[in-house]
Protein backbone atom coordinates (compact mmCIF):
# COMPACT_ATOMS: atom_id res chain seq x y z
CA UNK A 1 0.00 0.00 0.00
CA UNK A 2 3.00 2.58 -1.02
CA UNK A 3 0.80 4.58 -3.57
CA UNK A 4 -2.43 4.49 -3.08
CA UNK A 5 -4.61 5.83 -6.02
CA UNK A 6 -8.38 5.09 -5.15
CA UNK A 7 -9.30 5.06 -1.62
CA UNK A 8 -13.01 4.64 -0.77
CA UNK A 9 -13.67 5.39 2.79
CA UNK A 10 -16.51 4.48 4.66
CA UNK A 11 -19.12 4.22 2.03
CA UNK A 12 -22.70 3.75 3.17
CA UNK A 13 -25.77 3.33 0.18
CA UNK A 14 -29.07 2.47 0.73
CA UNK A 15 -31.90 2.37 -1.93
CA UNK A 16 -35.24 2.92 0.32
CA UNK A 17 -35.04 0.61 3.38
CA UNK A 18 -32.68 -1.55 2.49
CA UNK A 19 -28.76 -1.05 3.13
CA UNK A 20 -26.80 -2.37 0.39
CA UNK A 21 -23.59 -1.12 1.85
CA UNK A 22 -22.59 -0.91 5.28
CA UNK A 23 -19.40 1.25 5.63
CA UNK A 24 -17.17 -0.17 2.77
CA UNK A 25 -13.40 0.65 2.78
CA UNK A 26 -10.47 -0.19 0.78
CA UNK A 27 -7.73 1.58 -0.75
CA UNK A 28 -5.84 0.34 -4.15
CA UNK A 29 -2.08 1.19 -4.71
CA UNK A 30 -0.92 2.13 -8.34
CA UNK A 31 -0.64 -1.27 -10.42
CA UNK A 32 -2.53 -3.58 -7.98
CA UNK A 33 -5.60 -5.80 -9.07
CA UNK A 34 -8.25 -6.36 -7.09
CA UNK A 35 -11.25 -9.27 -7.12
CA UNK A 36 -14.17 -8.43 -6.12
CA UNK A 37 -16.28 -11.71 -4.52
CA UNK A 38 -19.21 -12.30 -3.27
CA UNK A 39 -22.82 -13.54 -3.38
CA UNK A 40 -25.09 -12.04 -5.42
CA UNK A 41 -26.46 -9.19 -3.56
CA UNK A 42 -23.76 -8.58 -1.26
CA UNK A 43 -23.49 -5.49 -2.89
CA UNK A 44 -20.21 -5.39 -4.66
CA UNK A 45 -21.68 -3.62 -7.73
CA UNK A 46 -23.21 -0.79 -6.04
CA UNK A 47 -19.63 -0.47 -4.24
CA UNK A 48 -17.81 -0.37 -7.65
CA UNK A 49 -21.04 2.16 -9.03
CA UNK A 50 -20.00 4.19 -5.88
CA UNK A 51 -16.23 4.60 -7.11
CA UNK A 52 -17.08 5.90 -10.36
CA UNK A 53 -20.20 7.80 -8.69
CA UNK A 54 -22.67 6.34 -11.23
CA UNK A 55 -24.47 5.87 -8.13
CA UNK A 56 -24.13 8.93 -5.31
CA UNK A 57 -22.65 7.10 -1.78
CA UNK A 58 -25.10 7.95 0.95
CA UNK A 59 -21.93 8.85 3.10
CA UNK A 60 -18.40 8.27 2.62
CA UNK A 61 -15.88 9.67 0.42
CA UNK A 62 -13.96 8.14 -2.55
CA UNK A 63 -10.48 9.96 -3.86
CA UNK A 64 -9.07 9.18 -6.66
CA UNK A 65 -5.66 10.24 -6.58
CA UNK A 66 -5.91 12.14 -3.88
CA UNK A 67 -9.11 14.38 -5.21
CA UNK A 68 -12.31 13.53 -3.75
CA UNK A 69 -14.96 12.15 -6.38
CA UNK A 70 -18.15 13.36 -7.01
CA UNK A 71 -18.68 16.44 -4.61
CA UNK A 72 -16.36 19.17 -3.51
CA UNK A 73 -15.90 19.73 0.33
CA UNK A 74 -16.39 23.38 1.51
CA UNK A 75 -16.27 25.64 4.72
CA UNK A 76 -20.21 25.85 3.82
CA UNK A 77 -20.63 21.56 3.55
CA UNK A 78 -20.21 19.63 0.38
CA UNK A 79 -20.97 20.61 -2.83
CA UNK A 80 -21.52 18.37 -5.88
CA UNK A 81 -19.40 18.57 -8.65
CA UNK A 82 -20.59 20.38 -12.01
CA UNK A 83 -21.04 17.70 -14.60
CA UNK A 84 -17.88 18.87 -16.80
CA UNK A 85 -15.75 18.33 -13.50
CA UNK A 86 -17.29 14.97 -13.07
CA UNK A 87 -16.20 13.66 -16.17
CA UNK A 88 -13.04 14.85 -16.43
CA UNK A 89 -12.78 12.78 -13.19
CA UNK A 90 -14.87 9.95 -14.66
CA UNK A 91 -12.44 10.29 -17.52
CA UNK A 92 -9.40 8.63 -15.11
CA UNK A 93 -11.50 5.68 -14.30
CA UNK A 94 -12.69 3.12 -16.62
CA UNK A 95 -15.68 1.33 -16.35
CA UNK A 96 -16.86 -1.84 -17.80
CA UNK A 97 -20.24 -3.55 -17.82
CA UNK A 98 -21.27 -6.47 -17.72
CA UNK A 99 -23.66 -6.38 -20.42
CA UNK A 100 -21.30 -4.46 -22.58
CA UNK A 101 -22.78 -1.22 -23.59
CA UNK A 102 -21.42 -0.26 -26.35
CA UNK A 103 -22.87 2.06 -28.04
CA UNK A 104 -25.01 0.88 -30.71
CA UNK A 105 -25.15 3.61 -33.03
CA UNK A 106 -21.86 3.20 -34.40
CA UNK A 107 -18.75 0.75 -35.04
CA UNK A 108 -16.32 -0.91 -32.97
CA UNK A 109 -13.93 1.77 -33.74
CA UNK A 110 -16.12 4.73 -32.92
CA UNK A 111 -17.22 3.21 -29.84
CA UNK A 112 -13.76 4.02 -28.67
CA UNK A 113 -12.76 6.92 -31.06
CA UNK A 114 -15.86 9.10 -29.82
CA UNK A 115 -14.51 9.26 -26.18
CA UNK A 116 -11.19 9.69 -27.68
CA UNK A 117 -12.90 12.79 -29.23
CA UNK A 118 -15.11 14.23 -27.11
CA UNK A 119 -13.02 13.94 -24.40
CA UNK A 120 -9.56 13.87 -24.76
CA UNK A 121 -10.10 16.86 -27.75
CA UNK A 122 -8.28 14.26 -29.77
CA UNK A 123 -8.66 15.36 -33.60
CA UNK A 124 -10.96 13.05 -35.83
CA UNK A 125 -7.96 11.61 -37.67
CA UNK A 126 -6.06 11.16 -34.08
CA UNK A 127 -8.68 9.33 -32.69
CA UNK A 128 -9.33 6.83 -35.34
CA UNK A 129 -5.78 5.96 -35.71
CA UNK A 130 -5.35 5.27 -31.74
CA UNK A 131 -8.57 3.15 -32.38
CA UNK A 132 -7.67 1.03 -35.03
CA UNK A 133 -4.09 0.79 -33.16
CA UNK A 134 -5.46 -0.62 -29.43
CA UNK A 135 -8.46 -2.46 -31.11
CA UNK A 136 -6.00 -4.36 -33.32
CA UNK A 137 -3.77 -5.26 -30.44
CA UNK A 138 -6.71 -6.74 -28.80
CA UNK A 139 -6.55 -8.86 -31.60
CA UNK A 140 -10.24 -6.92 -32.92
CA UNK A 141 -8.43 -5.41 -36.42
CA UNK A 142 -10.72 -7.13 -39.08
CA UNK A 143 -13.89 -6.26 -36.58
CA UNK A 144 -13.41 -2.36 -36.05
CA UNK A 145 -16.26 -1.55 -38.68
CA UNK A 146 -18.83 -3.61 -37.63
CA UNK A 147 -21.57 -2.58 -34.84
CA UNK A 148 -21.85 -3.88 -31.28
CA UNK A 149 -24.99 -6.06 -32.58
CA UNK A 150 -22.27 -7.90 -35.23
CA UNK A 151 -20.29 -8.87 -32.77
CA UNK A 152 -19.82 -11.99 -30.43
CA UNK A 153 -20.43 -11.05 -26.70
CA UNK A 154 -16.70 -11.90 -25.93
CA UNK A 155 -15.76 -9.53 -28.90
CA UNK A 156 -18.19 -6.83 -27.76
CA UNK A 157 -16.45 -7.05 -24.17
CA UNK A 158 -12.93 -6.87 -25.74
CA UNK A 159 -14.33 -3.66 -27.66
CA UNK A 160 -15.53 -1.91 -24.50
CA UNK A 161 -12.44 -2.90 -22.63
CA UNK A 162 -10.40 -0.96 -25.45
CA UNK A 163 -12.57 1.93 -25.14
CA UNK A 164 -11.44 2.14 -21.05
CA UNK A 165 -7.80 1.91 -22.02
CA UNK A 166 -7.93 3.90 -25.13
CA UNK A 167 -8.73 6.90 -22.63
CA UNK A 168 -5.48 6.03 -20.39
CA UNK A 169 -7.67 5.97 -17.68
CA UNK A 170 -5.68 5.56 -13.43
CA UNK A 171 -7.87 2.60 -13.35
CA UNK A 172 -10.79 0.43 -14.13
CA UNK A 173 -13.49 -1.02 -12.99
CA UNK A 174 -14.68 -4.53 -14.06
CA UNK A 175 -18.36 -5.03 -12.98
CA UNK A 176 -18.64 -8.93 -13.74
CA UNK A 177 -17.35 -8.38 -17.10
CA UNK A 178 -17.73 -12.04 -18.22
CA UNK A 179 -21.48 -13.04 -16.39
CA UNK A 180 -23.59 -12.60 -19.65
CA UNK A 181 -20.87 -14.46 -21.51
CA UNK A 182 -21.44 -17.97 -23.23
CA UNK A 183 -19.53 -19.92 -21.34
CA UNK A 184 -16.89 -20.75 -24.61
CA UNK A 185 -16.21 -16.65 -24.81
CA UNK A 186 -15.15 -16.30 -21.11
CA UNK A 187 -11.60 -16.99 -21.56
CA UNK A 188 -10.72 -14.39 -24.50
CA UNK A 189 -12.34 -11.66 -22.41
CA UNK A 190 -10.24 -13.11 -19.17
CA UNK A 191 -6.71 -13.28 -21.65
CA UNK A 192 -7.15 -9.94 -22.66
CA UNK A 193 -7.18 -8.59 -18.78
CA UNK A 194 -4.72 -10.96 -17.66
CA UNK A 195 -2.61 -9.23 -20.73
CA UNK A 196 -3.62 -5.92 -19.04
CA UNK A 197 -2.46 -6.79 -15.44
CA UNK A 198 0.76 -7.80 -16.68
CA UNK A 199 1.02 -4.15 -18.54
CA UNK A 200 0.08 -2.72 -14.98
CA UNK A 201 -2.81 -1.41 -15.14
CA UNK A 202 -4.71 -0.73 -11.76
CA UNK A 203 -7.76 -2.85 -11.66
CA UNK A 204 -11.05 -3.63 -9.23
CA UNK A 205 -12.57 -6.62 -10.61
CA UNK A 206 -15.80 -7.80 -9.74
CA UNK A 207 -16.28 -11.14 -10.80
CA UNK A 208 -16.87 -14.98 -10.43
CA UNK A 209 -14.47 -16.18 -11.97
CA UNK A 210 -12.52 -17.78 -8.70
CA UNK A 211 -9.77 -19.15 -11.57
CA UNK A 212 -8.67 -15.83 -12.83
CA UNK A 213 -8.82 -14.14 -8.89
CA UNK A 214 -6.14 -16.73 -8.07
CA UNK A 215 -4.01 -16.30 -11.17
CA UNK A 216 -3.89 -12.55 -12.15
CA UNK A 217 -5.50 -10.97 -8.68
CA UNK A 218 -2.77 -9.45 -6.10
CA UNK A 219 -5.43 -9.49 -3.84
CA UNK A 220 -8.86 -10.78 -2.98
CA UNK A 221 -11.72 -9.02 -1.20
CA UNK A 222 -14.90 -10.94 -0.24
CA UNK A 223 -17.67 -8.91 0.45
CA UNK A 224 -21.07 -10.07 1.89
CA UNK A 225 -24.17 -8.02 3.10
CA UNK A 226 -22.35 -4.64 2.45
CA UNK A 227 -19.58 -5.46 4.52
CA UNK A 228 -16.02 -6.92 3.65
CA UNK A 229 -15.82 -10.11 5.76
CA UNK A 230 -12.40 -10.70 4.49
CA UNK A 231 -9.31 -9.89 2.41
CA UNK A 232 -5.75 -10.99 1.23
CA UNK A 233 -3.59 -12.80 -1.22
CA UNK A 234 -5.33 -15.33 -3.63
CA UNK A 235 -3.54 -18.14 -1.30
CA UNK A 236 -5.02 -16.51 2.08
CA UNK A 237 -8.40 -16.11 1.12
CA UNK A 238 -9.29 -18.86 -1.62
CA UNK A 239 -6.97 -21.69 -0.08
CA UNK A 240 -7.51 -20.79 3.82
CA UNK A 241 -10.46 -18.53 4.31
CA UNK A 242 -11.08 -18.06 7.68
CA UNK A 243 -14.65 -16.46 7.47
CA UNK A 244 -17.49 -19.12 7.74
CA UNK A 245 -19.37 -17.06 4.39
CA UNK A 246 -16.66 -17.11 2.73
CA UNK A 247 -16.09 -20.69 3.09
CA UNK A 248 -19.85 -21.63 1.93
CA UNK A 249 -19.61 -19.17 -0.46
CA UNK A 250 -16.47 -21.10 -2.06
CA UNK A 251 -18.37 -24.10 -1.67
CA UNK A 252 -20.52 -23.26 -3.87
CA UNK A 253 -18.89 -21.17 -6.52
CA UNK A 254 -16.01 -24.21 -7.29
CA UNK B 1 -53.61 -27.61 -34.20
CA UNK B 2 -55.04 -30.78 -36.14
CA UNK B 3 -52.34 -31.85 -38.41
CA UNK B 4 -55.78 -32.57 -40.71
CA UNK B 5 -56.51 -28.75 -41.28
CA UNK B 6 -53.65 -28.67 -43.89
CA UNK B 7 -53.32 -30.02 -47.25
CA UNK B 8 -49.36 -31.31 -48.04
CA UNK B 9 -48.60 -30.40 -51.51
CA UNK B 10 -46.33 -29.16 -54.03
CA UNK B 11 -45.92 -25.48 -54.66
CA UNK B 12 -44.30 -23.02 -57.26
CA UNK B 13 -43.83 -20.00 -55.24
CA UNK B 14 -42.79 -22.01 -52.28
CA UNK B 15 -40.68 -24.52 -53.73
CA UNK B 16 -39.01 -21.61 -56.05
CA UNK B 17 -37.13 -20.23 -52.47
CA UNK B 18 -33.59 -21.55 -52.64
CA UNK B 19 -33.54 -25.14 -51.15
CA UNK B 20 -30.20 -26.53 -49.30
CA UNK B 21 -28.67 -29.03 -51.93
CA UNK B 22 -30.27 -32.55 -51.08
CA UNK B 23 -33.36 -31.57 -48.55
CA UNK B 24 -36.88 -32.61 -50.02
CA UNK B 25 -38.85 -30.07 -52.17
CA UNK B 26 -40.80 -27.61 -49.14
CA UNK B 27 -44.47 -28.95 -47.78
CA UNK B 28 -47.15 -26.83 -49.28
CA UNK B 29 -49.04 -25.80 -46.51
CA UNK B 30 -52.60 -24.16 -47.57
CA UNK B 31 -54.91 -21.52 -46.08
CA UNK B 32 -58.46 -22.68 -45.23
CA UNK B 33 -61.61 -20.19 -45.86
CA UNK B 34 -59.76 -17.90 -48.49
CA UNK B 35 -62.81 -17.76 -50.80
CA UNK B 36 -65.07 -16.45 -47.61
CA UNK B 37 -62.42 -13.40 -46.93
CA UNK B 38 -62.55 -12.81 -51.08
CA UNK B 39 -65.99 -13.00 -51.28
CA UNK B 40 -66.69 -10.84 -48.00
CA UNK B 41 -64.19 -7.46 -49.44
CA UNK B 42 -65.96 -8.50 -53.07
CA UNK B 43 -68.96 -7.43 -51.37
CA UNK B 44 -67.46 -3.78 -49.48
CA UNK B 45 -66.01 -3.13 -52.52
CA UNK B 46 -69.37 -3.81 -54.57
CA UNK B 47 -71.03 -1.45 -51.74
CA UNK B 48 -68.88 1.07 -52.12
CA UNK B 49 -68.68 1.57 -55.78
CA UNK B 50 -72.65 1.42 -55.86
CA UNK B 51 -72.47 4.61 -53.08
CA UNK B 52 -69.56 6.21 -55.53
CA UNK B 53 -71.65 5.63 -58.48
CA UNK B 54 -74.82 7.18 -56.93
CA UNK B 55 -72.72 10.21 -55.99
CA UNK B 56 -71.41 10.87 -59.38
CA UNK B 57 -74.47 10.26 -60.99
CA UNK B 58 -76.53 12.62 -58.99
CA UNK B 59 -75.30 15.38 -60.89
CA UNK B 60 -74.30 17.19 -57.61
CA UNK B 61 -70.76 17.29 -59.20
CA UNK B 62 -69.78 19.40 -61.77
CA UNK B 63 -66.30 17.76 -63.16
CA UNK B 64 -66.25 20.64 -65.15
CA UNK B 65 -66.14 23.13 -62.41
CA UNK B 66 -63.43 20.63 -60.19
CA UNK B 67 -60.95 20.79 -63.32
CA UNK B 68 -61.74 24.81 -64.03
CA UNK B 69 -60.77 25.42 -59.87
CA UNK B 70 -57.92 22.30 -59.46
CA UNK B 71 -55.39 24.17 -60.61
CA UNK B 72 -56.67 27.93 -60.23
CA UNK B 73 -54.37 30.78 -58.73
CA UNK B 74 -55.88 30.84 -55.41
CA UNK B 75 -56.27 27.45 -54.84
CA UNK B 76 -52.49 26.65 -55.28
CA UNK B 77 -51.35 29.69 -53.40
CA UNK B 78 -53.73 27.94 -50.72
CA UNK B 79 -51.90 24.77 -50.79
CA UNK B 80 -48.42 26.39 -50.99
CA UNK B 81 -49.77 28.22 -47.42
CA UNK B 82 -51.18 24.89 -46.20
CA UNK B 83 -47.73 23.41 -46.82
CA UNK B 84 -45.81 26.23 -45.45
CA UNK B 85 -47.97 26.47 -41.97
CA UNK B 86 -47.33 22.46 -41.94
CA UNK B 87 -43.56 22.22 -42.12
CA UNK B 88 -42.92 25.78 -40.30
CA UNK B 89 -45.41 24.50 -37.51
CA UNK B 90 -43.31 21.04 -37.16
CA UNK B 91 -40.55 22.59 -36.67
CA UNK B 92 -41.67 24.59 -34.00
CA UNK B 93 -43.35 21.43 -32.40
CA UNK B 94 -39.99 19.57 -32.44
CA UNK B 95 -38.24 22.58 -31.35
CA UNK B 96 -40.79 22.79 -28.27
CA UNK B 97 -40.75 18.96 -27.99
CA UNK B 98 -37.63 18.08 -27.58
CA UNK B 99 -37.32 20.91 -24.93
CA UNK B 100 -40.47 19.88 -23.05
CA UNK B 101 -39.02 16.37 -23.00
CA UNK B 102 -35.72 17.09 -21.95
CA UNK B 103 -37.60 19.43 -18.84
CA UNK B 104 -39.59 16.85 -18.07
CA UNK B 105 -36.80 14.39 -17.61
CA UNK B 106 -34.96 17.13 -15.49
CA UNK B 107 -33.65 16.47 -11.88
CA UNK B 108 -34.58 20.06 -11.04
CA UNK B 109 -38.21 19.68 -9.96
CA UNK B 110 -39.66 22.71 -10.96
CA UNK B 111 -38.32 22.74 -14.46
CA UNK B 112 -39.96 19.39 -14.80
CA UNK B 113 -43.24 20.89 -13.43
CA UNK B 114 -42.69 23.49 -15.82
CA UNK B 115 -42.26 20.74 -18.97
CA UNK B 116 -45.35 18.97 -17.85
CA UNK B 117 -47.36 21.91 -16.91
CA UNK B 118 -46.84 23.12 -20.87
CA UNK B 119 -48.06 19.44 -21.98
CA UNK B 120 -51.15 19.15 -19.93
CA UNK B 121 -52.25 22.91 -20.84
CA UNK B 122 -51.60 22.25 -25.02
CA UNK B 123 -52.89 18.96 -24.74
CA UNK B 124 -55.57 19.20 -22.71
CA UNK B 125 -57.25 21.78 -24.66
CA UNK B 126 -58.94 21.89 -28.49
CA UNK B 127 -56.39 23.41 -30.85
CA UNK B 128 -59.14 24.70 -32.46
CA UNK B 129 -59.84 26.61 -28.94
CA UNK B 130 -55.91 27.95 -28.89
CA UNK B 131 -56.44 28.76 -32.67
CA UNK B 132 -59.12 31.23 -32.26
CA UNK B 133 -57.67 32.23 -28.89
CA UNK B 134 -54.07 33.04 -30.61
CA UNK B 135 -55.81 34.93 -33.00
CA UNK B 136 -58.12 37.11 -30.89
CA UNK B 137 -54.33 38.06 -28.73
CA UNK B 138 -54.98 41.48 -29.50
CA UNK B 139 -58.32 41.53 -26.89
CA UNK B 140 -56.50 40.67 -24.28
CA UNK B 141 -52.94 42.45 -25.60
CA UNK B 142 -53.71 45.22 -27.55
CA UNK B 143 -50.46 46.58 -28.35
CA UNK B 144 -46.62 44.62 -28.09
CA UNK B 145 -43.40 46.31 -27.57
CA UNK B 146 -41.22 48.03 -24.72
CA UNK B 147 -41.73 51.50 -23.40
CA UNK B 148 -42.18 53.75 -26.45
CA UNK B 149 -41.42 51.33 -28.98
CA UNK B 150 -44.75 49.61 -29.64
CA UNK B 151 -46.79 48.05 -32.47
CA UNK B 152 -50.72 47.22 -32.47
CA UNK B 153 -50.85 43.16 -31.92
CA UNK B 154 -53.13 42.80 -34.99
CA UNK B 155 -50.13 43.70 -37.07
CA UNK B 156 -47.65 41.59 -35.54
CA UNK B 157 -49.97 38.61 -34.81
CA UNK B 158 -51.80 38.17 -38.13
CA UNK B 159 -53.56 35.16 -39.61
CA UNK B 160 -50.76 33.52 -40.40
CA UNK B 161 -48.89 34.03 -37.52
CA UNK B 162 -51.68 32.86 -35.28
CA UNK B 163 -51.83 29.76 -37.03
CA UNK B 164 -48.01 29.04 -36.98
CA UNK B 165 -48.00 29.81 -33.12
CA UNK B 166 -51.95 27.94 -32.00
CA UNK B 167 -50.61 24.72 -34.45
CA UNK B 168 -46.56 24.87 -33.26
CA UNK B 169 -46.98 25.42 -29.98
CA UNK B 170 -49.66 22.86 -29.90
CA UNK B 171 -47.89 19.98 -32.03
CA UNK B 172 -45.09 20.31 -29.07
CA UNK B 173 -46.84 19.33 -26.55
CA UNK B 174 -47.40 16.13 -28.46
CA UNK B 175 -43.78 15.71 -30.24
CA UNK B 176 -42.95 16.01 -26.57
CA UNK B 177 -44.25 12.74 -25.85
CA UNK B 178 -43.31 11.29 -28.67
CA UNK B 179 -39.54 12.32 -27.94
CA UNK B 180 -39.77 10.92 -24.41
CA UNK B 181 -41.00 7.53 -25.04
CA UNK B 182 -37.69 7.69 -27.69
CA UNK B 183 -35.54 8.83 -25.36
CA UNK B 184 -36.85 5.86 -22.96
CA UNK B 185 -36.30 3.65 -24.85
CA UNK B 186 -32.69 3.78 -25.70
CA UNK B 187 -30.92 1.65 -22.79
CA UNK B 188 -29.98 3.28 -19.35
CA UNK B 189 -26.39 1.47 -19.72
CA UNK B 190 -25.70 3.66 -23.01
CA UNK B 191 -26.43 6.76 -20.86
CA UNK B 192 -23.72 5.21 -17.92
CA UNK B 193 -21.29 3.65 -20.41
CA UNK B 194 -21.12 7.27 -21.87
CA UNK B 195 -21.28 8.90 -18.36
CA UNK B 196 -18.19 6.72 -17.34
CA UNK B 197 -16.20 7.35 -20.57
CA UNK B 198 -16.22 10.96 -19.23
CA UNK B 199 -19.06 12.35 -21.30
CA UNK B 200 -20.43 15.63 -20.26
CA UNK B 201 -24.36 14.58 -19.36
CA UNK B 202 -24.79 17.19 -22.88
CA UNK B 203 -22.62 15.12 -25.13
CA UNK B 204 -24.10 12.07 -24.06
CA UNK B 205 -27.71 12.90 -24.83
CA UNK B 206 -26.22 14.27 -28.05
CA UNK B 207 -23.79 12.08 -29.36
CA UNK B 208 -25.00 8.43 -27.93
CA UNK B 209 -28.77 8.89 -26.69
CA UNK B 210 -30.36 10.91 -29.44
CA UNK B 211 -29.01 8.84 -32.70
CA UNK B 212 -30.60 5.96 -31.10
CA UNK B 213 -33.84 7.51 -29.95
CA UNK B 214 -34.37 8.62 -33.15
CA UNK B 215 -34.88 5.12 -34.83
CA UNK B 216 -37.77 4.62 -32.54
CA UNK B 217 -39.31 8.85 -32.67
CA UNK B 218 -39.19 8.86 -36.96
CA UNK B 219 -42.13 6.51 -37.41
CA UNK B 220 -44.81 8.82 -35.09
CA UNK B 221 -43.43 11.87 -36.39
CA UNK B 222 -43.81 10.89 -39.52
CA UNK B 223 -47.61 10.93 -38.21
CA UNK B 224 -47.83 13.59 -36.70
CA UNK B 225 -46.40 15.59 -40.17
CA UNK B 226 -49.02 13.86 -42.21
CA UNK B 227 -51.40 14.49 -39.56
CA UNK B 228 -50.61 17.75 -39.70
CA UNK B 229 -51.07 18.07 -43.18
CA UNK B 230 -55.18 18.06 -42.69
CA UNK B 231 -54.75 19.81 -39.56
CA UNK B 232 -54.24 22.88 -40.90
CA UNK B 233 -57.40 22.87 -42.49
CA UNK B 234 -58.92 24.20 -38.79
CA UNK B 235 -56.86 27.42 -39.69
CA UNK B 236 -59.78 27.99 -42.27
CA UNK B 237 -62.06 29.57 -38.94
CA UNK B 238 -59.23 32.35 -38.53
CA UNK B 239 -58.75 33.20 -42.25
CA UNK B 240 -55.39 32.03 -42.58
CA UNK B 241 -55.76 31.61 -46.34
CA UNK B 242 -54.83 27.81 -46.12
CA UNK B 243 -55.84 25.87 -48.97
CA UNK B 244 -59.46 24.97 -47.34
CA UNK B 245 -59.83 29.36 -46.32
CA UNK B 246 -59.53 29.91 -50.16
CA UNK B 247 -61.89 27.14 -51.47
CA UNK B 248 -64.11 28.48 -48.90
CA UNK B 249 -63.52 32.01 -50.18
CA UNK B 250 -64.77 30.75 -53.72
CA UNK B 251 -67.37 28.66 -52.84
CA UNK B 252 -68.88 31.51 -50.96
CA UNK B 253 -69.49 33.28 -54.04
CA UNK B 254 -70.19 30.58 -56.42
CA UNK B 255 -72.13 28.15 -54.14
CA UNK B 256 -70.03 24.96 -56.34
CA UNK B 257 -69.69 23.64 -52.89
CA UNK B 258 -69.22 19.91 -53.23
CA UNK B 259 -66.89 20.58 -56.22
CA UNK B 260 -64.63 23.00 -54.64
CA UNK B 261 -64.35 20.20 -52.00
CA UNK B 262 -63.35 18.04 -54.19
CA UNK B 263 -60.77 20.28 -55.49
CA UNK B 264 -59.35 20.69 -52.08
CA UNK B 265 -59.59 16.92 -50.95
CA UNK B 266 -57.45 16.44 -54.42
CA UNK B 267 -54.68 18.40 -52.80
CA UNK B 268 -54.95 17.29 -49.53
CA UNK B 269 -54.65 13.71 -50.84
CA UNK B 270 -51.89 14.54 -52.84
CA UNK B 271 -49.93 16.21 -50.51
CA UNK B 272 -50.60 13.25 -47.45
CA UNK B 273 -49.68 10.30 -50.47
CA UNK B 274 -46.63 12.38 -51.23
CA UNK B 275 -45.60 12.58 -47.43
CA UNK B 276 -46.50 8.78 -46.79
CA UNK B 277 -44.33 7.75 -49.20
CA UNK B 278 -41.46 10.02 -48.04
CA UNK B 279 -42.16 8.38 -44.56
CA UNK B 280 -41.75 4.90 -45.87
CA UNK B 281 -38.44 5.45 -47.09
CA UNK B 282 -37.49 7.58 -44.22
CA UNK B 283 -37.84 4.66 -42.43
CA UNK B 284 -36.17 2.24 -44.05
CA UNK B 285 -32.98 4.14 -44.59
CA UNK B 286 -33.22 4.55 -40.35
CA UNK B 287 -33.72 1.34 -40.01
CA UNK B 288 -30.72 0.26 -42.17
CA UNK B 289 -28.76 2.45 -39.74
CA UNK B 290 -30.12 -0.41 -37.26
CA UNK B 291 -28.32 -3.66 -38.44
CA UNK B 292 -30.28 -5.87 -36.09
CA UNK B 293 -33.28 -4.77 -38.45
CA UNK B 294 -33.84 -7.71 -41.02
CA UNK B 295 -33.54 -7.18 -44.77
CA UNK B 296 -32.17 -3.65 -45.74
CA UNK B 297 -29.57 -2.67 -47.77
CA UNK B 298 -26.91 -1.51 -45.44
CA UNK B 299 -27.74 -4.48 -43.05
CA UNK B 300 -26.92 -6.95 -46.02
CA UNK B 301 -23.26 -6.05 -47.19
CA UNK B 302 -22.63 -5.86 -43.68
CA UNK B 303 -23.22 -9.21 -43.39
CA UNK B 304 -22.10 -9.93 -47.11
CA UNK B 305 -18.39 -8.62 -45.74
CA UNK B 306 -18.17 -10.92 -42.95
CA UNK B 307 -20.14 -14.05 -44.15
CA UNK B 308 -20.88 -16.97 -41.55
CA UNK B 309 -20.67 -14.59 -38.52
CA UNK B 310 -24.81 -15.13 -37.19
CA UNK B 311 -28.15 -16.33 -38.51
CA UNK B 312 -28.11 -16.79 -42.45
CA UNK B 313 -32.20 -17.73 -41.25
CA UNK B 314 -32.52 -13.73 -40.57
CA UNK B 315 -31.66 -13.27 -44.70
CA UNK B 316 -33.49 -15.72 -46.44
CA UNK B 317 -36.87 -14.50 -44.18
CA UNK B 318 -36.71 -10.96 -46.06
CA UNK B 319 -35.32 -12.20 -50.09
Amino acid sequence: MTDPILVADGIWKSFGNLAVLKGVSMSVSRGEVVALLGPSGSGKSTFLRCLDFLEQPDSGVVTLNGERVGVIETARGLYERKSHDLARQRSRLGMVFQRFNLFGHVSAIENVAMPLRLVKDLSHAEAHERAVGILGRMGLADHGHKRPSQLSGGQQQRVAIARAVALNPDAILFDEPTSALDPELVHEVLDTMSALAKDGMTMIVVTHEIGFAKQVADRVVFMDGGVILEQGTAVEVLDNPQNPRTRAFLAKVT
Amino acid sequence: MNVNDYEIGGSRKLTSLPRAPGAPPRDLIKRQGVWLHTLISLAILAVVALLGWLIVMSGAIRWQTVWTYLFAPPVLAGFLVTLELTVLSMLIGVVLGIAAALMVRSRVRSISWVGKAYIWFFRGTPVLVQLIFWFNMSLVFPTIGFGTWTLPTNDVITPFVAALLGLGINEGAYMSEIFRAGLDSVDKGQTEAGLASGMTPSQVMRRVVLPQALIVITPPTGNQAIGMLKTTSLVSVIAAQDLLTKVQHIYATNYQVIDLLIVACFWYLLATSVATWGQSKLERSFAGADPNVVGTRRWRRGRTSDAGAGDPQKVSDHD
